[in-house]
This record gives C-alpha cells, sequence and structure tokens, in this order.
C-alpha cells in the first residue's frame, strides 16, 4: 500500500486513514455474504471434472444445457481460465459422470460416437454449422477441411474452416480431428500435444493416413 | 485472461464496501452501514451485467471503482432529505475547520473529510486511503488525469471553502 504516494503525502494518508478506520466488520461480513448469496442467484452453475487418459488428464465441464467444455494435456487453472467468467465453478464428478463414463469407452476402443447433450451457444451460426459437419465424419474417415467446406455450401470458406475447428470446446466428443489437409498431411490441432495427440487419435479410430 | 467474476467479489468486495460506507457517512450514522450494503451490491449488480464487455486488459479494480463512486453520487442525491442534513453538517464542519487547531483529533478530522463535496470526497478516499494513482483516480471519478489532483485540491462551486478543509487535512494550514 501507499505506492503511489509522495512522501508528503504518506504522513496525509497515514493521519487519515487512522481518523476514518476501517468499516465495521459486522456490516462488512454481512455485505459480503448477501453479495454471494445474490452471485449464486444469477451466476449460471458449471460443473467439472477430470479423469486420466493416455493424452494426459482430461477435464470435462457441464452446465445445465450440456457439456460446455472439454480439454486435455493442459493444467486445472488454464482449463478453469477458459470457462465462462462470469459462472460459478464447481467441482462435481457425479455431474460430468456420463461424459467421462463414455470417453473411457473411447480411449479403450469400445465407442467412436458420444451420446452427450452439448451446449454450444456461445458459438456463431457458422461455427455451430461446421462442428455439426465434423460430428457426420464416421471414425476410421478422414475429411478434407476442404470437403467440409463444400459440404457446408461454401467451398472457398476452408480457412474459415479450419479457423472455426481449431476453437472447438468440445475436442474429441466434436470430432474436430478428423479433418486434415487436402495434401493429405495432418493440418492443425489445438487440443493437448497439437498434431501428436491428433495422429494418435486418428490412430486409435483406424484411421489410414 | 478475464479474470473470473467470482474472484472479482473475493478481491475486492471489501475495499469496495470500505469505500462506499466512507463515501456515504456523514458523522457515521448509524443507517449507513445498511446503505453501504445495499450499495455495494447494487455495483457487483451492475458490474455483472456489463462484465463481459470488458476489454482483457482493463484496471478492473479502478472500473469497480468507477461503478461505486456513480452509485454513490446517485444515492446521495436521491436522498435529498438526507443530503439537506448532510449540508447542515458540512456547514458545521467547514465551521469547525476554521476554529480547530492543527492538531485536530481523529473525530475532527474525520468531520473535515465528511464535510468535503461528494466528488472531492471520492477522489481523497481514493487517494490517501485507497492509495489510487492519478490516472486511476481520473478514470473512476474526475475527468482526466490533468484534473485528478485538482480535484483532490479545490472542487466546484465551494472551492474556497473545499481548499481550506483540504489544507486542514493535509497540515497546510
Amino acid at each position: 500500500m501507499m505506492k503511489s504516494l509522495s512522501k508528503d503525502e504518506r504522513a496525509v494518508a497515514t493521519r487519515l486513514r487512522s481518523a476514518v478506520g476501517g468499516a465495521p466488520a459486522a456490516p462488512r461480513t454481512r455485505s459480503r455474504a448477501r453479495v454471494k448469496a445474490w452471485f449464486e442467484l444469477v451466476a449460471p452453475l458449471i460443473s467439472w471434472g477430470a479423469m486420466n487418459s493416455p493424452l494426459g488428464k482430461v477435464f470435462v465441464a457441464v452446465n445445465p444445457r450440456g457439456v460446455c467444455a472439454v480439454d486435455f494435456g493442459r493444467r486445472e487453472s488454464e482449463f478453469l481460465a477458459r470457462l465462462d467468467p462470469l459462472a460459478r465453478l464447481e467441482k462435481n464428478p457425479r455431474a460430468v459422470q456420463l461424459a467421462i463414463e463414455q470417453l473411457r469407452a473411447y480411449f479403450a476402443g469400445n465407442r467412436f460416437d458420444f451420446s452427450l447433450p452439448v451446449d454450444l451457444s456461445s458459438l456463431t451460426p457458422f461455427q455451430r454449422a461446421v462442428l455439426d459437419t465434423a460430428c457426420r465424419i464416421a471414425a476410421g474417415d478422414v475429411w478434407t477441411y476442404h470437403r467440409v467446406a463444400k459440404e457446408l455450401g461454401r467451398p472457398k470458406s476452408s480457412r474459415p474452416v479450419g479457423q472455426a475447428l481449431a476453437n472447438n470446446p468440445l475436442p474429441i466428443v466434436i470430432p474436430c480431428h478428423r479433418v486434415i489437409a487436402s495434401d493429405g498431411s495432418l493440418g492443425g490441432y489445438s487440443g493437448g500435444s497439437g498434431l501428436k495427440a491428433k495422429r494418435w487419435l486418428l490412430q486409435l479410430e483406424g484411421a489410414r493416413l | 485472461m478475464t479474470p473470473r467474476f467470482e474472484d472479482l467479489i473475493e478481491r475486492h468486495h471489501d475495499e469496495t464496501f470500505a469505500y462506499l460506507w466512507r463515501l456515504l457517512g456523514k458523522e457515521r450514522q448509524s443507517d449507513v452501514a445498511l446503505e453501504a450494503e445495499d450499495t455495494t451490491q447494487e455495483v457487483f449488480m451492475r458490474a455483472f451485467e456489463s462484465y463481459l464487455g470488458l476489454r482483457r486488459d482493463s484496471n478492473y479494480r479502478a472500473w469497480l471503482y468507477k461503478i461505486a463512486t456513480h452509485c454513490a453520487y446517485t444515492k446521495l442525491r436521491q436522498a435529498k432529505t438526507r443530503r439537506e442534513q448532510s449540508l447542515a453538517h458540512e456547514n458545521a464542519a467547514a465551521e469547525s475547520a476554521s476554529s480547530s487547531p492543527r492538531e485536530s483529533s481523529s473525530a475532527q478530522l474525520r468531520k473535515l473529510v465528511d464535510a468535503l463535496p461528494a466528488k472531492q470526497k471520492a477522489c481523497v478516499t481514493m487517494r490517501y486511503v485507497q492509495d489510487f494513482d492519478y490516472s486511476e483516480i481520473a478514470f473512476s471519478a474526475a475527468r482526466n488525469r490533468v484534473f485528478a489532483p485538482m480535484f483532490i485540491k479545490r472542487f466546484g462551486g465551494c472551492a474556497p471553502r473545499s481548499r481550506r478543509i483540504y489544507d486542514e487535512i493535509t497540515f497546510k494550514r
């Protein structure tokens, strides 16, 4: 404290602070409880949990509408920092149990499609359309960015398609890793360890690269 | 990265409450604490509504103080009766300022601060009690960086009296 004050001002500040004193503790505590109670009422609740996988820790977050975030290969704090800043966070493994079970089955190679309610309301209609299209790619198959753009009726939008896929909030659940570049290279991947993770996922699904 | 609103409450609630308690308090009437509680909640409600529109590199503390200062002004304006009483207090305090000795007691000093006009009181509190620099004060209460020191030293139509009180507070008289 007093970092921005000159020497003369510090003397004034000390004098003033002792004169005006601090706010009384009881109303301050009451006010804090009141603001927190209000926040609990208005802020959307996001429950989250984590599981271990061959690609590192996988984090899953759900809100009342469905799964809203999946991420892996990052630190817990990084994952939480990317969630809606207005939401109230709660670590609740039971709330994410269904998603975790399906992800476990995925990593065990027992299932490659997901049956989960998802919340993509923070995305633009174009981003949602791109991710919907990516969901149509069967496991073991790969499409190019250009093909996804063509399926959307916008054949010249390969680059925006790539950007929309890069911002996929639900990697693995929405299989953006099944989209590769036209020259046969893997293109890009923002999940976990990047292209290494993408290659690993495609191999798990039996895709021929 | 935008900080979580939850963390903002955790980090800044107490100082926001204390700031409002100081701004709204005149002679520390018993209902000031209740009014400060109300206003603190209002500050966070307003902040919640416009939080996502804020730039990521914003000074969140100064922004909260800006909202708090505006809420306090509104409260002071709305409570017309209270304001009239406050004016009476100001006059009384100004009189005591002119007659008080240099080594005023804490109570007299408190009266002097309470006697300042709302905007000047906000600036003085931010500068000396909350440790804001002039650019933060400018953002939260005054119009720009150049005006901020002036707002602290003399303000508005009641400049001579405010200046006298300010000099008293800062040992210059």
